[in-house]
């Protein structure tokens, strides 16, 4: 949907001088049109204004609610929303979606202990969707692995997206997970060099509503073939230790009222030899990875405490902030 | 998702569409306390979620309402809802006049949740109470279609079998 489609005619442009530097570089890159895009983990509808293919793209979750990592913004909330498989293949629940006007796909899901959807099993399926029934499949891959990356080249999936997080303690706090910036980075080069196309998202305020590693992550993107980013600005959800975050600010700003730019560290992409050497360091670093993503969980749990205090004078739990009329 | 064993009440009127409810109000049901601004009538009633609308939309986080006196269409918002799987209005079963709101479902809408029949929205003023004629009730009727839906939105994946 675009605002010119809707016949609105647009305001007539300030003369370039009077444009902002930022304006003028948009309009030049993209035009005067913006499109609006609705996520499909939620049906939406106004007054004005209901879908009239609201099963158009649907999101399916292989694991159903299940997730081994449990994450500190979501604890499976996300997963409520999509269409489980239940005792069906992925191929027999897209084949009844298709029937009903289903268009296309998100192959979705839990996380592994590693990091990764589990989508192994359903590459099969996920050609099968491509080549009988003609429907658009993206996928969401977590940390991707050699094998995942192949499998879904050859399953010839449109696009795959994964959240890209620039920071290791976000990683280790907030996802539980054993891993740092460098597998997420590996995870990019290795869609890269599958050829497939990468959406990544970059979850603003991921760190409990504060900002730690985006202007990372979207250094780590900017060295691979990116044509997509996906923004999302953290969304508390009802029933997760982050329910009651403020939103992260809006813009960071220096003492004269300029805003701050991410620093740009200059670095090489990484190619499979260095991934490879990644994960052979830690192969060899080995332990106990159950403990560390405990560990991981306790300092996330005490580190939200300490900001929700911070935020709250020390009253804790504020508890459900009252709807307004 | 949570498992869909879902209460049933045959006595209430649905719109199988949207699945909200309509409850008969007579002026003995008026509750201590309410928040009607008037008395109701037996031409009103009060109008809420039924279960499977509660469940499908997810964690109800928000609920409004138009304002006391709004005139509504059937087909029309009274309101609007966001939650974890659905945002959008609220739209009501029958024509009429909003008389009054719950007040409790604007500070927890999760109430909404917890007990569909007892989280009521708002309560309508019939002026022809023949429009709940149009709407699905009595014990066996609902019971079946409950079983009917509830299996619709199983084999959707939207409801845990």
């Amino acid at each position: 949907m675009t605002l010119l489609a809707l016949g609105r005619r647009p305001e007539p442009l300030a003369p370039p001088a009077e444009q902002s530097r930022g304006m003028i570089d948009r309009l030049a890159r993209f035009g005067t049109a913006i499109e609006f895009y609705a996520p499909g983990l939620k049906r939406w509808q106004t007054g004005e204004w209901t879908p009239a293919k609201p099963h158009r793209f649907v999101p399916v979750s292989v694991t159903g609610t299940g997730c081994a990592l449990s994450c500190e913004h979501c604890k499976t909330k996300v997963l409520d929303g999509m269409i489980a498989l239940g005792a069906h293949s992925l191929f027999e629940v897209a084949r009844g979606l298709a029937a009903d006007g289903t268009e296309g796909l998100l192959v979705s899901g839990g996380s592994t202990r590693t990091g990764g959807v589990p989508l192994e099993p359903h590459f099969v399926d996920l050609r099968r969707i491509k080549d009988e029934l003609g429907l658009r499949v993206i996928v969401h891959s977590g940390v991707v692995s050699p094998r995942l990356a192949a499998g879904l080249a050859t399953a010839g999936v449109d696009g795959v997206m994964l959240d890209v997080i620039g920071a290791d303690d976000t990683i280790r706090d907030i996802y539980h997970l054993d891993l740092t910036t460098a597998d997420f980075e590996c995870s990019i080069a290795r869609l890269a060099e599958s050829r497939l196309r990468i959406i990544p998202h970059i979850v603003l305020g991921l760190h409990a509503g504060v900002l730690r590693g985006e202007a990372n992550a979207l250094e780590m993107i900017r060295r691979y073939p990116v044509s997509t980013l996906i923004l999302v600005v953290l969304t508390p959800l009802v029933g997760t230790p982050l329910e009651h975050v403020p939103p992260p600010p809006i813009a960071r700003r220096d003492r004269r009222g300029g805003v701050l730019a991410p620093r740009v560290r200059g670095r090489a992409p990484a190619d499979r030899r260095r991934c490879d050497r990644h994960d052979a360091r830690a192969t060899r670093r080995g332990g106990d990875r159950a403990r560390v993503r405990d560990r991981g969980a306790a300092r996330g749990a005490r580190a939200l405490r300490a900001g929700r205090d911070r935020r709250t004078g020390g009253a804790g739990d504020r508890g459900p902030v009252p709807a307004q009329e | 998702m949570t498992k869909a064993r879902l209460p049933v009440r045959g006595d209430l009127y649905y719109d199988t569409e949207t699945h909200v409810w309509c409850e008969l109000l007579r002026p003995e049901a008026e509750p201590l306390g309410s928040t009607t601004r008037g008395h109701p009538t037996p031409r009103s009633v009060r109008v809420g979620l039924d279960p499977l609308g509660a469940e499908t939309s997810g964690d109800i986080v928000a609920v409004s309402f138009h304002p006391d006196g709004t005139w509504v269409r059937r087909g029309e918002a009274f309101g609007s809802l966001e939650a974890a799987k659905f945002v959008g209005p609220l739209v009501a079963p029958v024509s009429g006049v909003i008389r009054a709101h719950n007040t409790d479902v604007l500070v927890r809408p999760g109430d909404v949740n917890r007990d569909p029949f007892g989280a009521w929205l708002v309560e309508l003023e019939l002026v022809d109470v023949d429009q709940l004629d149009g709407l699905l009730t009595g014990e066996a009727e609902v019971a079946a279609w409950f079983a009917r839906e509830r299996e619709r939105y199983q084999q959707k994946g939207m409801l845990a079998p």
